[in-house]
C-alpha cells in the first residue's frame, strides 16, 4: 500500500486543531454578542462541536483497539479523520452565519417580542431571532431539533453515554431555533419590516406542514410540461463548432436537435425533475404570502407591493420565487375573500385595491420562460386547494375588514396625533388595551398612504424635507408602540396570572 | 400654580385624557400622591471617550457629534451597568405628551438617588411637550449601579400652566433619547459675538 501523502496521525491533529478553533471563534463570538443574543443557540452549537469531537476520539479508539495491520488502521483513522472534518465544516457553513451578526446595533429589538409571540403560536417551544443582511430579500432559516437531529444522522457512530447526555442537553434547548432576516437598509423602518409577516408564514408553513396537502404536484400529465419537453427535444444543440462555422449554423438544420442526442424520457425526467423544484419552492412562497395577507391584512399587501416596487414590480418569475404579478394577482384574491372589496371595506383601501387590480390587468401573468409556464400552470390547477389550505390553519386570526376598521381607526388617530399607538380604551375606567402588532402596522400603512399631512403639520421642517422626515416619525412613533404594546400585553397577561 | 396631586393626575389620564403617559404597565403603583412614576427606556447613548475631544458648543457640528457616541439598545428586562462617574443618556420607556396647560419636572426616585444615581440635570418639561424623556443618567456613588429596562427610576412631578399654551409644530417627537443640540441653538452666538475679545491683529 502506498504511503498517504497525509499520515493518519496528521489528520487527527487536523481535526484537534480545527475542532480547538471552532471553539476559540465560538468563544470569540459569544463574549462580542449582546444580552440578547441566541445564548441556547450558541450552546446547542458548543454542544454539537464538543460531541462530533467526542465521535472521533471514541471512533478513534474503536480503530486502535480493532484487529488488523497498523497500514489498514491507519487508513480508517484517515478516513474518520476527513469524516470528521466534514462534519465541523458543515457546521460551521451551517450555523456560523447566524451567529457573527447577532452583535449588530441594528437588530430592532423592539421587534422581537411581538414576533416572538407569533411565533408561539404555532409552536409554543420556539426561540426567534432577526438579523441582518447586505441582500435585498427577507430570508427564513429554521432549525428543529437541532441536537437531536445530529444523533438521528448518525446514531451509529455515537457511544451511548453521548446519545444519553446529549439527550439531556437537548430538553434545556427550545425545539425551534428560527432566524429571520432582513435587508440592513430597512432595520430602523417598522414599515419596511412588515414583510417578516410572510417569514413568519415560512415558519407555519413547516411547522404546521402546509405545504404537505398540496406536494409534490404531479406535472407528468400537465399539457405545460409535455409542451416544455416537446420544444426541448426540438431545440438544437450548438456543436461547438469553429466561428466560421457557427456563422455558417445560420442555416437551418445544420445542428442536431436535442432528441437525436438524448432519449426522451431522460429529457422528461430532466423537465419534470426542474419544474417540480420550482413548484415546490413557489408553493411555499405562495403559502407564506397567503398566510402573511390573511394574518396581516393589507399592511402585508402594501408591504409587499413596496418592496418588491424597491426592486422592480414587472420582474420575471424565477426558480426561487413567482413574479411579483402572480403573487399580488393571488393576495388581492384572497383580500377580496376577506371582504376587503366590499362595502365593508374602508373606501380608500377599496379604491387602491381596485387601481392594483386594473395594474394586473396590464401584465402578462403567464412566464416565459418554459419551466416556470409549467410550475405557473400546475400551481394555477391547483389554486383553490392551496388557498384553503391556508384559510385552513389562519381561520383563528384572519385580519377581516371588521377588525381593521374597528381597530384602524385608533392607531390612525393617534399617529395623525403624534402619538405612538400603544394602547387605547379598554373596558373599565381605568384601563388601556395593548395595541396588537398587526393593528399597529395597518394603522401605519394607512397613515403612510392616505394621510400623511397631519402628522407633517406637526413638524417644523422646510417642506421639501417635511415629507421624509413625516416618514421618519412615523416610522419611530410606530417603533415605539411596537416595543411599547407588547411589554403591556405581557404585563397585563401576568398580572391575570398567565405565563 | 399648583401641583397635581393623584386624583387630578388620574383624571388628566382616564377622564378628560388631555394628559398622554403611555404605557403605564401598573398604574396603581406608578400613580403616587403627587408624582408619577416614569421607568427607564431600553435606548442609551454612551460617549467614546476615546474619541472625544471636547464639547465646544460654537464648533460641534451635528453630524461630528454623532462620532463620539455609541447608541445601544437592549431588550426590555435586560440591565446596563453604570460606573462610579460615569455618564450615559437614556431614556423614560414612557411616552408623554403634556397637555397646553400643564408643565412638569423630571426627578430621581429617591431609593434611586440615595444609591448615588442622578438622572436628569435639566429637569423642567414644557407645556404641550410630547415625546420620550430623555434622562442624563450619572452614577454620583462610589460603587456601579446595575440599571434595568422597565424599572421606576425617576418621577414626574405635574404643575398648572396659566394660561394655557398654544400648540405649536416641533423640531422633533423623540422616542429615545438625544444627545445635545447646542448647535442648533445657536441665537446666543450672535450676542455672544460682540462680547468676544478680538484675535491678534493680521500681520
Amino acid at each position: 500500500m502506498p504511503e498517504p501523502a497525509i499520515s493518519a496521525e496528521q489528520y487527527s491533529n487536523l481535526v484537534r486543531e480545527r475542532v480547538a478553533a471552532l471553539r476559540r471563534l465560538l468563544l470569540d463570538l459569544t463574549r462580542k454578542a449582546p444580552q440578547s443574543a441566541p445564548h441556547r443557540f450558541f450552546s446547542a452549537v458548543r454542544i454539537l462541536i464538543d460531541a462530533v469531537e467526542r465521535v472521533f476520539s471514541s471512533r478513534c479508539k474503536a480503530i486502535e483497539s480493532q484487529p488488523g495491520s497498523k497500514e489498514e488502521r491507519a487508513t480508517e483513522t484517515a478516513f474518520a479523520a476527513r469524516w470528521t472534518m466534514e462534519l465541523l465544516n458543515n457546521a460551521q457553513a451551517q450555523f456560523f452565519p447566524f451567529l457573527e451578526k447577532l452583535d449588530s446595533p441594528h437588530v430592532p429589538l423592539w421587534m422581537l417580542p411581538a414576533m416572538q409571540r407569533i411565533a408561539s403560536q404555532f409552536e409554543p417551544n420556539v426561540e426567534l431571532y432577526l438579523f441582518p443582511t447586505s441582500e435585498h430579500n427577507f430570508g427564513f432559516s429554521g432549525f428543529r431539533d437541532l441536537l437531536r437531529a445530529f444523533v438521528q444522522k448518525f446514531e451509529l457512530a455515537i457511544p451511548d453515554d453521548l446519545k444519553v447526555e446529549i439527550e439531556e442537553r437537548a430538553a434545556k434547548l427550545p425545539q425551534w431555533f428560527v432566524f429571520l432576516s432582513f435587508p440592513y437598509v430597512v432595520h430602523d423602518s417598522a414599515l419596511h419590516l412588515t414583510p417578516l409577516l410572510h417569514e413568519l408564514g415560512h415558519f407555519a408553513d413547516f411547522r404546521l406542514g402546509i405545504y404537505k396537502e398540496l406536494l409534490p404536484i404531479d406535472i407528468s400529465q400537465s399539457d405545460a410540461a409535455r409542451k416544455v419537453v416537446e420544444e426541448i427535444c426540438q431545440m438544437r444543440v450548438p456543436m461547438g463548432a469553429p466561428e466560421s462555422k457557427i456563422e455558417g449554423a445560420q442555416q437551418p438544420g445544420v445542428e442536431p436537435r436535442v432528441e437525436e442526442i438524448l432519449q426522451r424520457d431522460v429529457i422528461e425526467q430532466q423537465v419534470f425533475a426542474l419544474c417540480g423544484q420550482i413548484i415546490r419552492n413557489w408553493v411555499h412562497e405562495l403559502i407564506s404570502d397567503l398566510f402573511a395577507v390573511r394574518m396581516g391584512g393589507p399592511a402585508y399587501f402594501y408591504s409587499f407591493a413596496t418592496f418588491a416596487a424597491n426592486l422592480r414590480l414587472d420582474a420575471r418569475a424565477g426558480a426561487s420565487h413567482p413574479s411579483p404579478s402572480m403573487r399580488i394577482d393571488l393576495m388581492l384574491k384572497e383580500l377580496s375573500d376577506l371582504h376587503y372589496s366590499s362595502e365593508y371595506s374602508p373606501l380608500q383601501v377599496r379604491s387602491s385595491l381596485e387601481s392594483w387590480r386594473r395594474w394586473l390587468e396590464t401584465q402578462p401573468l403567464e412566464p416565459e420562460e418554459p419551466p416556470t409556464r409549467v410550475a405557473y400552470w400546475a400551481i394555477k390547477e391547483n389554486e383553490s386547494k392551496l388557498v384553503e389550505a391556508v384559510r385552513k390553519h389562519t381561520s383563528a386570526f384572519s385580519y377581516g375588514t371588521r377588525a381593521y376598521t374597528e381597530k384602524v381607526k385608533y392607531v390612525v388617530n393617534d399617529l395623525e396625533a403624534g402619538i405612538p399607538p400603544i394602547d387605547r380604551a379598554g373596558d373599565g375606567e381605568a384601563a388601556f388595551d395593548a395595541c396588537d402588532l398587526v393593528d399597529i402596522l395597518n394603522g401605519a400603512w394607512t397613515t403612510y398612504m392616505f394621510s400623511p399631512e397631519k402628522l407633517e403639520s406637526l413638524i417644523e421642517c422646510p417642506p421639501p424635507e417635511r415629507k421624509l422626515r413625516g416618514v421618519s416619525v412615523l416610522n419611530e412613533l410606530v417603533q415605539k408602540a411596537i416595543e411599547a404594546s407588547e411589554i403591556l400585553r405581557q404585563c397585563h397577561k401576568r398580572s391575570k396570572g398567565g405565563v | 400654580m399648583s401641583v397635581l396631586t393623584r386624583a387630578a393626575i388620574r383624571d388628566r389620564i382616564f377622564k378628560t385624557k388631555d394628559l398622554k403617559i403611555k404605557p403605564l404597565l401598573d398604574p396603581e403603583s406608578q400613580i403616587e400622591y403627587g408624582a408619577i412614576n416614569l421607568t427607564l427606556g431600553t435606548q442609551f447613548i454612551l460617549a467614546k471617550k476615546s474619541e472625544y475631544p471636547l464639547i465646544d458648543p460654537r464648533l460641534l457640528d451635528t453630524n461630528e457629534i454623532l462620532k463620539f457616541q455609541e447608541k445601544f439598545t437592549l431588550a426590555f428586562g435586560q440591565a446596563v451597568a453604570l460606573h462610579p462617574h460615569q455618564f450615559a443618556l437614556g431614556a423614560t420607556f414612557e411616552f408623554l405628551k403634556l397637555p397646553p396647560n400643564l408643565c412638569a419636572f423630571v426627578l430621581t426616585r429617591s431609593s434611586f438617588g440615595r444609591a448615588g444615581l442622578q438622572i436628569a440635570t435639566a429637569t423642567y418639561v414644557h407645556p404641550s411637550w410630547r415625546g420620550c424623556l430623555t434622562l442624563e443618567l450619572q452614577n454620583l456613588g462610589e460603587v456601579p449601579i446595575k440599571l434595568y429596562c422597565g424599572s421606576p427610576i425617576c418621577q414626574l412631578v405635574l404643575v398648572e400652566a396659566q394660561p394655557a399654551l398654544e400648540e405649536k409644530p416641533v423640531k422633533s417627537i423623540p422616542v429615545g433619547p438625544v444627545f445635545t443640540d447646542l448647535r442648533n441653538q445657536s441665537y446666543w452666538e450672535q450676542y455672544l459675538d460682540k462680547f468676544t475679545c478680538p484675535g491678534p491683529p493680521e500681520a
